[in-house]
């Protein structure tokens, strides 16, 4: 089903012809057909196997700073020249662009050793089973689990008014594994999600029973562990998830959605200084098989590796075609979006903090008091004002230079633009972990990352009382 | 449109009962940044999802795609899920002939709007807006028109038709004074456009917004609390979903055993409201059982968890009309919440508690707060309340504690209803010491 060509390039060309009859300077067709299957056991039964499949296409015009845009379930010839010419009477400046046909189709093909359908359902369930066994035999205070994959097939076909015809498969598969842990009323979970841009061969790349051991562990650790105390304190971020901090804190505030429109605090700071020398921080969506990687982004350009931040300065921020006609700045190949239904915009791939000089030790060592968060949640942030919060479900306190005990529930919050210049040690140990990003373009996989680094003097919320 | 191929399908590989359920949905949205039209959307789609028993396990599929391959495709489909699908049962899939409440979720008048009128109403927003105060910069305006038709039978008789629409009103605004920057949004659900208040609505967003200008921090500390309508809304909200007899049944809810006793303040009664005349309204949950209106808090007393038809059968109840699609799975949960109101005035409100913390955001409600413990600790901006009245903003504070805890330390529900974005009809409510983290 995936190999077959979604759109044919005739109909695709009549689209988009229709679509500038009417003045738009731009036209862009995308469709889109994504089978995604999920396994997963949980409440010790195989409590979901389903599947669904996501299939349409979108147009997109622009003029100018004007963007009109629609999409439908129906591919038929008639329903998409209808959708164009609807689209194309919002303008009317009378000029008129025509398209003799499109270039070459670049084609972006996963990196893929195992593809889904190469294994069956019972093959990954006796896989998952394995992981689920550990995590009850772990502890009587173990409640409930969740052990599963998620799959998706996905195949984009992208045709514009540049000539551009762009064909990119994607294909992700992701590990989940959760325990819910209950003693006297308190419940208390432990997570892990590996997954990329990959097939099957995930499963050989993850020790799936180390990994749910390990998520057993933090959930019975932490029903006996004191609940964080609040107040001013030096927090220790620590590595792969830890990079959710400057996903939501810095990340968000420097796509072209929010800096195009000036509602962002780093609108019109490029060449500046806004972090601390130790910063350098990186937008990169070509990393091998990584869960926010393709080869194309959702406008068919290539993805790039983007430097955001070079030691503390800020040299670019990621950009898409609508908002960097407002920026005057060229495509940074991270325009995103969940599905056809969604208007792409500037995204996030996969970022991080690139590694400094301190080792872990030696940033635990120079800690006379303060949090080190070793696991997180997630987090949210308000671009035009960078105010960010952001969770971390497992952390220590750290005494004289030593780790002392764990806390649990810990809500940093913050201004972004002062975290950036208040990290004064960046360790060298970089991890990325994955996510799903929910904003404007819907809820799209990416990766976050940093090593262990400091943090002076953070608001730190927590119900264990002040400190 | 005919579903006969897929239920003759259906029928011939052995799937029985069968359901299937098809939306047609369509959009128009306008987005302006400042007083210029930026987006323009106009779409149309639709989505089929059959679900059936095989051997006695339960398979489903979803798809976009409504071509003569879609039949095959979905029964190949339900077929391979439901290999390993979980326990199924004819009961699961209700009879035809039921009573349903007629409802009224389609409004002719907005059927008939033209888009030039939505774009008219977006500009004089903006407008309005920006001449308000000087200090706002930026204003960003979207509206959103949604209309669906749904079709939903099964081989039991079934057949169920509903349509509605409903348009939404959303502005943004960033004001500057030198070089603080503060933010916010107001929304309207609007069902009748002439009954929309342009002013109120440009009056109460502006308002928000600069009365937050010249924040201070605050010190840590515990504090009265009063929770405007949208925080009140967000924590009920969550701390409904625990009635789900789905987590009560897998151990997962803060309410297990807890049926008939007293959980929360006297002060408290919550009403799950699928039949109050909103846009939130449902004649029938996803399973197609007729919804009715059903007390679950009264007085503090737990009266119901919510059920679905599978949850029932395993409590041996009768299902709430609470089962709703969740991915792949229909599990129990709420419709529209309905806060009963208080008799105390909002401003009466503030002056009992006299000294104190007024908050008017929540953030990080995601990942802030676990649903099964009611443990939260979530950003939070508001005002200081001093001597019974509003005073200073606080940007940025982080507010901390136990949903059970917290909901049973209740001092006042105000009478100032307001039907929030989460689909909560509550009042403002005023809570007793509360952790607060700032300085």
């Amino acid at each position: 089903m995936l190999n077959k060509p979604l759109i044919g390039k005739s109909l695709a060309l009549k689209v988009i012809n229709e679509a500038l009859k009417s003045g738009a300077d731009f036209a862009e067709l995308y469709v889109q057909s994504k089978f995604n299957h999920s396994v997963s056991l949980a409440h010790k039964r195989v409590d979901n196997c389903s599947s669904s499949l996501v299939y349409g296409a979108s147009i997109r015009l622009m003029e100018g700073t004007k963007c009109v845009f629609g999409y439908t379930s129906d591919l038929t010839s008639a329903s998409l020249l209808k959708l164009a010419s609807d689209l194309a009477s919002s303008f009317s400046s009378g000029k008129k662009l025509e398209l003799n046909g499109f270039d070459r189709p670049l084609i972006g093909k996963p990196k893929v050793k195992i593809y889904h359908e190469e294994k069956s359902d019972e093959e990954i369930i006796s896989y998952l089973k394995k992981g689920e066994d550990v995590i009850y035999k772990y502890s009587p205070n173990i409640v409930d689990c969740t052990c599963g994959i998620i799959e998706s097939d996905e195949k984009v076909e992208i045709f514009n008014s540049e000539k551009k015809h762009v064909l990119d498969r994607r294909v992700r598969t992701r590990l989940v594994c959760s325990a819910v842990a209950s003693k006297d009323n308190i419940f208390q979970t432990g997570f892990e999600g590996p997954g990329g841009s990959l097939g099957l061969e995930l499963l050989d790349q993850v020790d799936y029973v180390k990994l749910a051991e390990g998520v057993a562990k933090d959930a019975v650790d932490l029903l006996s562990a004191p609940e964080c105390p609040s107040g001013k304190m030096d927090v220790i971020i620590g590595n792969s998830f830890g990079g959710v901090l400057f996903h939501e804190a810095c990340g968000h505030p420097l796509e072209g959605t929010s800096i195009s429109h000036n509602t962002s605090v780093f609108s019109g700071k490029l060449n500046e200084k806004i972090a601390s020398d130790v910063v350098t921080a990186i937008d990169d969506g070509t990393i091998s098989n990584a869960w926010g990687s393709s080869a194309y982004d959702d406008e068919g350009n290539k993805t790039t590796k983007n430097v955001l931040i070079k030691d503390g300065v800020l040299v670019n921020y990621m950009v898409d075609r609508f908002d960097g006609r407002r920026m005057n700045m060229p495509s940074t190949g991270s325009c995103r979006r969940q599905s056809y239904k969604y208007l792409p915009t500037t995204r996030m791939t996969n970022t991080y903090i690139a590694n400094g000089k301190s080792s872990v030790e030696d940033i635990i060592k120079n800690t006379e008091f303060g949090l080190y968060c070793v696991s997180f949640s997630g987090g949210s942030v308000d671009p035009s004002t960078d105010k960010f919060n952001f969770t971390a479900s497992k952390a220590y306190i750290v005494k004289n230079g030593k780790i002392d005990h764990l806390v649990r529930d810990a809500t940093l919050i913050g201004y972004g633009y002062e975290v950036l210049k208040n990290i004064d040690m960046v360790g060298n140990d970089l991890k990325r972990g994955q996510g799903m990003c929910g904003a404007a373009s819907g809820s799209i996989p990416v990766e976050v990352g940093q090593p262990t680094l400091r943090v002076k003097n953070m608001t730190v919320g927590g119900r264990g009382g002040n400190l | 449109m005919k579903f006969d191929k897929y239920f003759e399908l259906a029928k011939e590989r052995g799937i029985e009962p069968f359901e299937l359920k098809f939306v047609s949905n369509s959009k128009l949205s306008i987005n302006l940044y400042q007083q210029e039209v930026e987006q323009y959307t106009s779409a149309q789609d639709h989505s089929i999802t059959g679900r059936g028993i095989y051997e006695g396990k339960l398979g489903s599929f979803s798809t976009g795609m409504v071509n003569s391959s879609t039949p095959a495709l979905m029964i190949d489909q339900i077929l391979k899920n439901a290999k390993y699908g979980i326990q199924g049962h004819p009961e699961f899939f209700i009879e035809g002939g039921q009573k349903y409440t007629r409802i009224r979720n389609f409004h002719k008048d907005l059927k008939s709007v033209n888009p030039s009128r939505l774009i008219e109403l977006g500009k004089s927003l903006a407008k309005k807006i920006q001449e308000k105060d000087s200090r706002i910069e930026v204003v960003s305006t979207s509206i959103e028109l949604h209309e669906s038709v749904e079709q939903f039978e099964n081989s039991k008789g079934l057949k169920l038709k509903d349509h509605s629409n409903y348009l939404i009103v959303s502005s943004g605004v960033q004001a500057r004074n030198n070089q603080e920057v503060v933010s916010q949004d107001n929304y309207a659900f609007i069902t009748d456009l002439s009954d929309f208040d342009e002013d109120k609505f440009v009056d109460e967003l502006v308002l928000k917004t600069v009365k937050q200008f010249n924040g201070e921090k605050i010190q840590s500390g515990k504090y009265d609390v009063v929770l405007n309508n949208e925080s009140a809304a967000v924590l009920i909200d969550v701390l409904s979903s625990q009635l789900s007899a789905y987590a009560v049944e897998h151990h997962l809810s803060l309410f297990e055993g807890k049926e008939g006793q007293k959980v929360l303040s006297n002060k408290l009664t919550v009403t799950d409201k699928p039949l109050a005349k909103t846009i939130f309204d449902h004649a029938y949950d996803d399973e197609g059982t007729p919804c009715s209106n059903h007390t679950l808090i009264e007085k503090g007393v737990l009266k119901t968890y919510i059920y679905d038809l599978e949850t029932a059968k395993k409590f041996n109840k009768q299902t709430t009309g609470n089962g709703h699609q969740s991915g792949s799975k229909i599990v129990p949960s709420t419709n529209l919440l309905e806060v009963k109101k208080g008799r105390l005035s909002f401003e009466e409100v503030l002056k009992r508690v006299n000294n104190g913390i007024y908050i008017t955001s929540l953030a990080g409600i995601g990942t802030g707060i676990n649903p099964t413990s009611g443990d939260y600790s979530l950003q939070a901006s508001g005002y200081y309340i001093a001597d019974g009245k509003l005073s200073t903003p606080i940007p940025l504070m982080t507010i901390a504690g136990n949903l059970l805890t917290d909901f049973n330390k209740i001092k006042d529900i105000a009478s100032d209803s307001k039907l929030t974005i989460e689909g909560v009809l509550t009042p403002s409510i005023s809570l007793r010491k509360l952790s607060i983290s700032g300085e």
